[in-house]
């Protein structure tokens, strides 16, 4: 396939993943901070609740990666 | 280092007379964690406060109102104060200090209100100068009204149509006007109404005669003197924050310490006569803190060990985590996580083992490890002077430190983003070369093997949880046979994914060499059967843990099952490392392109010094950024994907009755 159409896919596939974790993270970080604010003994399950959509953006770099591995080996646009 | 430290629950009991070298003797151990009575027999009551509590408070009381009229909270004393020497000469102190300091600071208060009022009479003797009108022409009518003040629209035009006789002053002012406006007394109400619209401020002159120019002259003279005296009034503040600071911060110390011994009784079961201490204490010092008590109170008091059961321990004793020196700033991590249980792993070491060697591969740059060995220096040595986190802190970023600096220097080949050689694939990239030629090659070029670094992301996920799934074993092992089991399973899952991903990698170098040591044995077993290969070892694996749900939890097992999915999720979680770890090793490199071929090419001695700058203040972006995401992400393994597969915190933090002297110091008795 062609290999610029595949960077593309690669940067979609990055870039909306770090859309959707942004739009998780808002409710759970601001909540966390609230959660601190009023017990600091929150503040591991703050972090852990915080962290978990930051998964999604690390599936999105592996798949950008996986296909940036198939663009090196597909012909380059003419 | 395992577990938390055992306890014995002890009762101490004794004549009420006693009570108070009891108290005294446990602060000083700094071993003995009460356990607070709760009254339920009517006749034994909580105790009531050592006789010397409300004289002590008293003295507390007058410590902190002058140290706060002296503002000695950020005073820095020189050296410490002995106790003796608070006690000979508090008394005397306090009586000095209360009428001087408040007679000082009161004077010091009617000084300065008085600077601000000839202020403001200046600034509007000044504003009234500009209609160079005699000050006596404002006042004194009989049937003139006068209006001085400022409005924020011109209103001259609106007051002349009212046509009636008058005289309007009207001067730009800042964004509006100064108006002076002489009318009849009848007229009064119409002009005051077209002020109001516009916004008018009155200004009222404090001087009713003479010329503005002299008034604000002799204003200023009063002006001069007063702050003459308050100089003095501040020098004489300061030469008692110099004399009495220290004293004062080591009583109010020392004085707080004596309410809290005197006030322990509050926490304790009394009756007339007698008193009954319970509480906790570790094992280990349980002789030592009887030969004590017993040397210090004598025979009338009674230490006994309740011998409680080991359930009982379980369920109550609080925790003290024992780790040796070089893991104990870890125990941060894990108290911010949750206290342990009494009867549970404590993880403190394996993070101490984890957190740097994660947090190294994602920074894996030798530059920036050797400035963040120096950076946990200054946090330990400096900033951390007064304050035990940042110590802590400072030590953890330096353990971080020293595996960024090792894995820069002997697997990555780069400092400062820069790589030591040009790598093979790309010889005209710029390089150290320049300066000094490494005697070694990277073993791994960050940039490109970034396959090879998934792989070794994926070998410390199975590593890591595997170890998590073990240690949730053996916690679960005394305590819940079930859980002990499904433990094994997922065990069992988490191998057969990390096989079959390593089958799928094993032409990588990391996933080749575990893929033989670990895959390959299992592979000539099953292959001698037609067409399987080792794909099915990992389904078999993954298949037969799932059918361990069932067999522990029946049709329960359902929800079991969607977190297989999860585990999946986890293992890529680790990935974290390599995306990291690359993320900022190329940031670093855009950055040091840009400037070395914008600035560094042309010669130019200017543009050199002006790339030298940008490429500092780039480098410290890579360099904060870097350090505070690897830092976030690495904890963030540990407390999601490792600790969540073992950990149950919730237990309650061993605080032994003691204190901690920072201005005063007790002389050895």
């Amino acid at each position: 396939m062609d290999a610029g159409l595949i960077a593309i896919g690669a940067g979609l596939a990055i870039g909306l993943a770090g859309i959707g974790t942004g739009i998780a993270q808002q409710g759970t970080g601001a909540a966390a901070v609230g959660a601190t604010a009023e017990d600091p003994k929150m503040f591991g399950k703050g972090i852990i609740f915080m962290a978990l959509p930051e998964t999604i953006v690390i599936f999105g770099f592996v798949i950008a990666f996986l296909l940036f591995g198939l663009a090196s080996t597909a012909p380059a646009t003419p | 280092m395992i577990k938390p430290e055992r306890m014995s629950r002890i009762a101490i009991v004794g004549p009420r007379k006693k009570l108070d070298t009891v108290i005294h003797s446990l602060y000083e151990l700094n071993l003995f964690h009460v356990v607070d009575f709760v009254e339920e027999d009517p006749d034994v009551k909580i105790g009531s406060p050592l006789e010397k509590a409300s004289e002590v408070s008293q003295k507390l009381l007058k410590l902190r109102s002058i140290i706060r009229s002296l503002h000695l909270e950020d005073f820095k004393p020189e050296s410490k104060v002995k106790v003796e020497e608070i006690e000979k000469s508090i008394d005397q102190v306090i009586v000095t200090l209360d009428l001087e300091v408040s007679d000082k600071m009161e004077n010091r208060q009617t000084l300065s209100s008085r600077i601000r009022e000839l202020e403001t009479h200046n600034e509007i003797l000044d504003e009234i100068r500009e209609f160079g009108l005699p000050l006596d022409c404002y006042f004194g009518y009989d049937s003139l009204s006068v209006f001085t003040g400022t409005v924020e629209e011109s209103v001259r035009d609106e007051i002349i149509t009212l046509q009636m006789p008058v005289e309007v002053i009207q001067k730009p002012y800042e964004d509006g006007y100064l108006v002076a406006i002489f009318c009849k007394k009848q007229n009064l109400e119409k002009i005051r109404d077209i002020l109001n619209e516009n916004g008018y401020q009155e200004i009222l002159s404090p001087c009713q005669s003479g010329d503005s120019g002299k008034c604000i002259s002799s204003n200023e003279k009063e002006i001069g003197k007063l702050r003459e005296s308050l100089d003095r009034a501040d020098k004489s503040i300061e030469s008692l924050r110099k004399k009495y600071g220290a004293l004062l911060l080591a009583a109010e110390e020392h004085y707080s310490i004596e309410v809290r011994k005197a006030e322990t009784p509050l926490r304790i079961a009394a009756t007339a006569h007698s008193f009954v201490i319970d509480g906790w204490v570790p094992k280990s010092s349980y002789e030592a803190l009887k030969e004590s008590i017993g040397s210090n109170a004598g025979d009338a008091v009674t230490i006994e060990d309740l011998s409680v059961t080991r359930e009982q321990e379980n369920e109550a004793a609080p925790v003290k985590l024992r780790n040796n020196r070089l893991a104990r700033p870890f125990e941060m991590f894990v108290e911010l996580m949750s206290t342990p249980l009494y009867n549970e792993f404590d993880p403190t070491f394996l993070v101490f083992l984890v957190f740097p060697l994660f947090f190294g591969l994602m920074i894996g740059d030798a530059g920036y490890g050797f400035c963040l060995i120096l950076a946990g220096w200054v946090f330990y040595a400096k900033l951390g002077r007064d304050s035990k986190s940042l110590r802590t802190l400072g030590l953890i970023i330096i353990a971080g430190g020293i595996f960024a600096a090792f894995f820069g220097l002997f697997l990555f080949g780069e400092a400062f983003g820069l790589p030591f050689h040009p790598p093979i694939e790309n010889p005209a990239e710029p390089s150290w070369e320049f300066l000094f030629n490494y005697p070694l090659h990277p073993i791994m070029e960050k940039l490109i093997d970034v396959k090879e670094f998934l792989v070794i992301s994926i070998v410390a996920a199975w590593m890591h949880m595997g170890f998590g799934y073990i240690i949730g074993f053996f916690n679960e092992l005394h305590h819940d046979r079930k859980q002990a089991m499904m433990k094994i399973f997922w065990f069992l899952i988490l191998n057969g994914m990390f096989i079959q991903m390593l089958f799928v990698a094993r032409w990588t170098v990391v996933g080749g060499f575990f893929f033989d040591i670990i895959a390959a044995p299992f592979e000539s077993m099953v292959m001698p059967f037609a067409g399987m290969n080792l794909s099915f070892v990992a389904i078999g694996l993954i298949v037969t843990g799932i059918a361990g749900f069932f067999v522990v939890h029946g049709a329960g097992a359902a929800m079991e099952l969607m977190e297989v999915l999860s585990l999946l999720a986890n293992i890529v979680s680790y990935t974290r490392l390599a995306a990291i770890g690359v993320a900022k090793g190329a940031m670093a490199l855009a950055f040091n392109t840009i400037v070395i071929d914008n600035f560094f090419h042309g010669g130019n001695v200017i543009l050199i010094i002006l790339g030298a700058v940008v490429l500092i203040v780039l480098q410290l972006l890579v360099f904060a950024l870097g350090s505070l995401s690897s830092g976030i992400q690495a904890i963030r393994l540990n407390y999601v994907e490792f600790f969540l597969k073992f950990f149950k915190g919730g237990g309650v933090s061993f605080e032994p009755l003691g204190y901690e002297r920072k201005y005063s110091e007790k002389s050895e008795v």
